[in-house]
């Protein structure tokens, strides 16, 4: 093995693995879709291998890749993971030096992972993963150098299995780093009382909690939900400096992302604002995240209504 | 590299199943761990399925990998080796078992097609037994195409060509009844290669856009549907 080229983890491809790309294949017509459809089902079952090594639940049979209406479609190399979402296993041959993502791939996908071949088909080394948000809206070919540690993937996994369930907090469960805003701003510099006057003015049945979080600077994150008549959710969420300061980090950004990891809304701080807010609304089980970023640093929150 | 072998099994131990700590430890662990060149290998044509779970079970297990009795003049690299190996042994045991074969020597020389004197081990060197390398894949293809009488893709295609209901070509854009269904499904997936986007588009005169949308969002459910209806 070549000293320069970094180590990648391997992942063994049995007889298991390719009788089931075999199966595949055998329902396609053409060799070319033939192909396609075997190396796709070979990266996915890899996957599925690898991550169940990690103890990362997995669901191949809820995977488009794994139902063979949509992979005759479609180019398509999906794994569900339950209560996550789905990720994209593209295989990458010797000698290639990108990864051209179909159009049908750019969608409803947490991120990409690439998994290089070899020529015995008796291994795969997995190259690294990109997630979808700076993909989308930008470009269809991901440069192998481009894919980063699998780290960012258990990062995003584990941050959305941690997501936070907002039509529990009506039935009172909320959960631990979410707590009631007089407390949170207990400590805080400004009045609590000019602050709990600010969300206490709304209906009296908003629902209200606030968690801080750390952008290099601490800040309240302050989430205010009010139910309807309708399955629509009126959210403002507000965003406070925590520790003894008054003012927000100038350029602190706010920016909400629908399910799909587009940007829908985003505001910034500017000199000496004390606070900044978004309101929207939501429909029932609509699943969008929250980011907060100051220069380099940024934490996102994922929420369903 | 043993500091830090011993730095990640320990980072690995300290933090429970399922906890992002340890998955992220477990990967650069096993990254390291999958180069020894001690791990056992064998020529059996299930070895990999056998090597598969044997990575599976040190993932489980490695917080059961005690350090502490071993000959300190031992690296950890050989006493973990040794380890895993006395796994995977018992592992590549069942294949044989399950066989009933009996454990082939690797340096028994074995005829090859061309008549010369092999070992097992040379093979082996050469190929994974009875996997399909990339060069080969053409061929297997065709031929597991072929042995499946009449392929489901086919199914779909003279459907698409015939659409006796007109279920395809009824569903079109608004003003410009060409652009429908089964059209775009022609274009599309049924000819090789298949048309892009873009020129489509510029023939009947609509924006890309339009034509991604009512692909994606009118035509492909459809064939979806379509193709559930004639699997069944």
């Amino acid at each position: 093995m070549n000293s320069t080229q970094p180590d990648y983890l391997q992942i063994p491809l049995g007889k298991d693995a390719h009788q089931k790309a075999e199966e595949f294949a055998a329902e396609q017509d053409g060799l070319d879709k033939g192909k396609q459809v075997y190396l796709n089902t070979l990266a996915v079952y890899a996957v599925n291998n690898y991550l169940k090594w990690l103890s990362i639940e997995t669901a191949l049979h809820q995977s488009d890749s794994w139902n063979w209406s949509t992979r005759t479609f479609f180019d398509i190399a999906d794994l569900m993971l339950p209560n996550v979402g789905r990720i994209e296993c593209r295989p990458v041959l010797p000698g290639e030096e990108v990864v051209v993502l179909p159009q049908e791939v750019t969608q409803e996908r947490i991120g990409y992972i690439a998994v290089r071949f070899n020529k015995q088909l008796d291994f795969v080394e997995i190259l690294g993963f990109v997630p979808a948000r700076p993909i989308i809206n930008n470009s269809e070919i991901i440069e192998i150098n481009r894919f980063e540690s699998i780290d960012i993937l258990i990062d995003i996994i584990n941050r959305r299995k941690m997501k936070v369930n907002l039509c529990q907090w009506l039935e009172g469960i909320f959960n631990q780093d979410w707590e009631s805003p007089e407390l949170v701003l207990a400590g805080s510099f400004r009045s609590t009382a000019t602050m709990t006057r600010q969300y206490q003015d709304s209906q009296t049945s908003s629902i209200s909690r606030a968690k801080v979080v750390d952008v290099g600077r601490q800040i309240v994150l302050l989430m205010e939900l009010t139910p309807t008549n309708s399955a629509v959710f009126d959210i403002r969420l507000r965003v406070y400096p925590a520790e003894n300061t008054l003012h927000l980090p100038q350029d602190l950004q706010l920016t909400i992302f629908d399910e799909s990891g587009d940007a829908c809304m985003n505001t910034q701080a500017e000199i000496a604002n004390d606070w900044m807010q978004l309101e929207f609304d939501c429909q029932h089980e609509e699943k969008f995240s929250v980011e907060l970023k100051l220069g380099e640093i940024s934490i996102i929150e994922e929420f369903i209504v | 590299m043993e500091q830090q072998l011993q730095k990640l099994i320990e980072e690995v131990c300290r933090y429970e199943e399922g906890t992002p700590q340890r998955q992220k430890a477990l990967n650069n662990l096993l990254i390291i761990v999958q180069q020894f060149p001690g791990i056992k290998k064998d020529g059996h044509q299930d070895y990999l399925e056998a090597l598969n779970k044997t990575w599976e079970w040190f993932c489980r297990s490695i917080h059961k990998f005690d350090n502490s009795k071993v000959d300190s003049s031992e690296s950890l690299q050989i006493t973990l080796t040794r380890w895993i190996n006395g796994y995977l042994k018992w592992r590549i045991k069942d294949l044989y078992a399950s066989d009933s074969h009996y454990t082939i020597s690797l340096d028994q020389p074995i005829s090859n097609d061309e008549g010369s004197k092999v070992t097992r081990l040379d093979i082996l060197a050469d190929s994974q037994g009875g996997s399909t390398s990339l060069d080969l894949l053409d061929i297997k293809i065709a031929e597991i195409q072929k042995s499946e009488k009449k392929t489901w893709g086919e199914r779909v295609a003279k459907f698409i060509e015939q659409d006796t209901g007109n279920e395809l070509k009824r569903r079109c854009i608004r003003n410009n009844a060409e652009c429908n269904c089964q059209l775009l499904a022609q274009r599309l997936l049924l000819t090789k290669p298949s048309h892009k986007i873009a020129d489509i588009a510029r023939e009947l005169n609509v924006s890309n856009q339009t034509i991604y949308s009512h692909w994606k969002k009118k035509c492909l459910p459809l064939l979806k549907e379509i193709g559930m209806k004639i699997k069944d």
